[in-house]
């Protein structure tokens, strides 16, 4: 477990290295540069092209940005008053992943409640209800659902804030006032991960729940509450945590929208502004870490699958 | 005779369906007595193994008793409560099914799956649920019972599998074992290990055994008595060398006619037609279609179990004091003078 895990770590660095290359040369194949302002006279372009090295044949430029990412630096934004892009990404960072996070765990496991619900007591009005939510929700976009929320949570009934508010105790925003925030930005993200996960986990649970082994763990005197918790549950999980990695990737394109309807200053108006910009150092940065987020991810979904399925359990290692 | 310690008297069981209520066992009368292993034959869909899923209360959630009763130390199985039955299963009834590929839990460890049923029906620490299940695996003949029991059921094979189930099933001294058909999945080598396992186990045990299956061979092997069973009924019952060597229903004259034995020539005969739709059961003997035997009677009305001998019945108007006399196969009567020689 361990020698694989190291060896999935050498791969994603591997990966990212690829990542950064190909957008690196990418971006260069764009037309234009990042200072086509209309505004900006052919002589302070040409000023500023020569400050940022940009007029260097594209071969020596990678080799330089590559250098200083090796050493920790990528680069600074050429838009936002030279500030170094890692610093740019950690400010943004934590609120995207706070509000992606949040999504993701509260989705998985409300999903998850419902699906095993729906399972267990079938062709009852909760197992409808279930596939009708379901329905909805892998329909429904999560910006029409924000706007949605907007309309009738915060303006009709003024139950939440319009918008995101980090923790700032000076202007009185506590931990608790910033997390009620961000419960509609969650919320929006997280339905379509609810019904991904509830309309999974019901067909699974509902496939488990008539194999031989749940028969044979009734036969053994166990009750129904026992027989799911310690023999049905775990069983239908294993094909549930294959999709949380995909739901990942979903939660990332559509917090690009979501972020924007909340006023979240995450990482998404970042990476839409470098891109309408060309603001090449800060759109690597940016890309690389949502490429590593998204991996890392995955790496985690791999080991949880390891942990959950002993038949998959690495060589090498046993439990 | 020993100790009666179940009895099955006209069970009746539906399955609700949506095209309407599907009859899997229309009358099932039969008794179980201490120590002995009782067959239970039939085609599938004959509603042997609803029968007993019926014993264990395990039906489907469509199914359910529609008459009779099953008597089990002095408690009515079909009108005992979900919570009461949680006693009696695995602990004095225990079950063994058909795949053993496929009833393990995957995810547990092979001890663990053990110790939960011991466990969960004495009151023992868990170093002694621990040694006993070592000493189960050990009774089953798996060598290396300590490190068999932390692998997996995928690191076991087929045979292993099955001996693991029976051991889930021994774990906690059952009165009586129910096997579903326990050797069907398994190859013909492992079968018999399966079969000898099985009889060495009821004879150290003393437990009574329920026998499913629809491989003569086996039956031959294992049972001291033999029920034949036919569109939900029991149409035969008796000792072994009765059901095998004097059969009087025509159902198990077919039966017997299309297994070979060393003295078969010529071509196998099979039963024509198929069992009929137990969604609409027929009318009276629901083997009289398909019985060159039938009688106007068979259409009307369903005969009762004839009393042949002290253990022998069975369920056709043949045996009726008005019916006329008929001869069955040749391969039946051969079958009879052969016993009725090395007999005597």
């Amino acid at each position: 477990m361990v020698r694989y895990t190291i060896q999935r770590i050498a791969l994603i660095v591997l990966t990212l290295f690829l990542i950064l290359t190909i957008n690196f040369f990418l971006l260069r194949l764009m037309p234009g540069t990042p200072f086509d302002n209309p505004k900006i006279t052919q002589a302070q372009k040409e000023l500023m092209m020569r400050k940022y090295n940009l007029n260097d044949p594209p071969f020596v430029q990678y080799t330089r940005y590559l250098k200083g990412v090796l050493h920790g630096d990528m680069g600074v934004s050429f838009k936002l008053q030279d500030q170094p892009v890692t610093e740019l990404i950690l400010s943004k960072l934590p609120h995207t992943v706070k509000i992606g996070a949040q999504a993701l765990a509260f989705g998985v496991i409300v999903g998850i409640i419902f699906g095993a619900l729906a399972a267990i007591y079938r062709n009852s009005g909760i197992d409808h209800a279930v596939t009708i939510l379901g329905v909805l929700g892998v329909s429904i976009p999560s910006f029409v659902l924000a706007a949605f929320f907007q309309y009738f949570l915060c303006a009709k009934l003024g139950w939440f804030p319009f918008l995101y508010s980090p923790v700032n105790l000076d202007k009185g925003i506590t931990l608790w006032k910033s997390f009620y925030s961000t419960i509609l930005p969650s919320f929006s993200l997280a339905l379509f991960v609810i019904s991904s996960t509830m309309r999974y986990m019901r067909s699974e649970l509902v496939e488990v729940l008539n194999s031989d082994y749940i028969l044979l763990a009734r036969a053994k005197g166990l009750n129904k509450s026992q027989v799911i918790v310690r023999h049905a549950l775990r069983n239908a999980m294993i094909p549930v945590v294959t999709i949380i990695a995909p739901m990942a990737i979903g939660l990332m394109t559509g917090s690009l929208i979501i972020e924007r309807f909340y006023g979240v200053p995450g990482l998404s108006s970042l990476m839409v502004n470098a891109v309408n910009t060309n603001d090449y150092f800060l759109i690597l940065g940016v890309n690389m870490f949502y490429s590593l987020l998204f991996i890392v991810v995955v790496l985690i979904v791999d080991l949880l699958y390891g942990i959950i399925d002993p038949r998959i359990r690495l060589k090498g290692g046993e439990a | 005779m020993k100790d009666k310690i179940l009895e099955v008297k006209d069970l009746e069981v539906s399955f609700r369906t949506y095209a309407g209520d599907v009859q899997a066992v229309r009358g099932s009368t039969f008794d179980l007595y201490e120590g002995e292993t009782l067959a239970i034959v039939g085609e599938s869909g004959s509603g042997k193994s609803v029968t007993v899923k019926a014993i264990m209360g395990l039906l489907a959630t469509n199914g359910y008793y529609k008459n009779g009763s099953i008597m089990f130390e002095g408690n009515e199985i079909t009108e005992m409560k979900e919570r009461d039955m949680h006693s009696i299963r695995g602990n004095k009834i225990a079950m063994i099914f058909q795949d053993p590929m496929t009833s393990l839990d995957p995810t547990m460890t092979v001890g663990k799956q053990l110790t939960e049923t011991i466990k969960l029906h004495h009151d023992v620490t868990k170093k002694e649920a621990h040694d006993r299940a070592v000493n189960l695996i050990e009774l089953v003949e798996i060598p290396e019972p300590a490190s068999r029991m932390k692998q997996y059921p995928h690191q076991f094979s087929g045979g292993m599998r099955q001996r693991i189930v029976i051991a889930m099933a021994l774990a906690c001294e059952p009165r009586i074992l129910i096997a579903d058909e326990p050797t069907t999945a398994l190859d013909v080598t492992i079968q018999a290990q399966i079969i000898e396992l099985m009889n060495d186990l009821k004879e150290k045990l003393g437990v009574a055994v329920i026998f499913i299956t629809h491989d003569l061979g086996v039956v031959a092997n294992v049972a001291d008595r033999v029920a034949v069973m036919y569109a939900g009924r029991i149409v035969e019952i008796g000792t072994s060398n009765e059901i095998f060597y004097n059969p009087y229903h025509p159902y198990t004259w077919g039966l017997m006619t299309s297994m070979p034995d060393l003295e078969t020539e010529g071509k196998l005969l099979a039963i024509p037609g198929t069992p009929p739709n137990l969604l609409h059961p027929p009318v009276g003997d629901a083997f009289a279609l398909r019985s060159e035997y039938a009688m106007e009677i068979d259409f009307e009305e369903a005969p009762p179990l004839f009393k042949i001998s002290e253990t022998h019945y069975a369920a056709t108007w043949l045996l009726h004091e008005y019916a006329p006399k008929v001869t069955p196969p040749a391969i039946i009567v051969k079958r009879k003078e052969r016993f009725s020689e090395v007999s005597e």
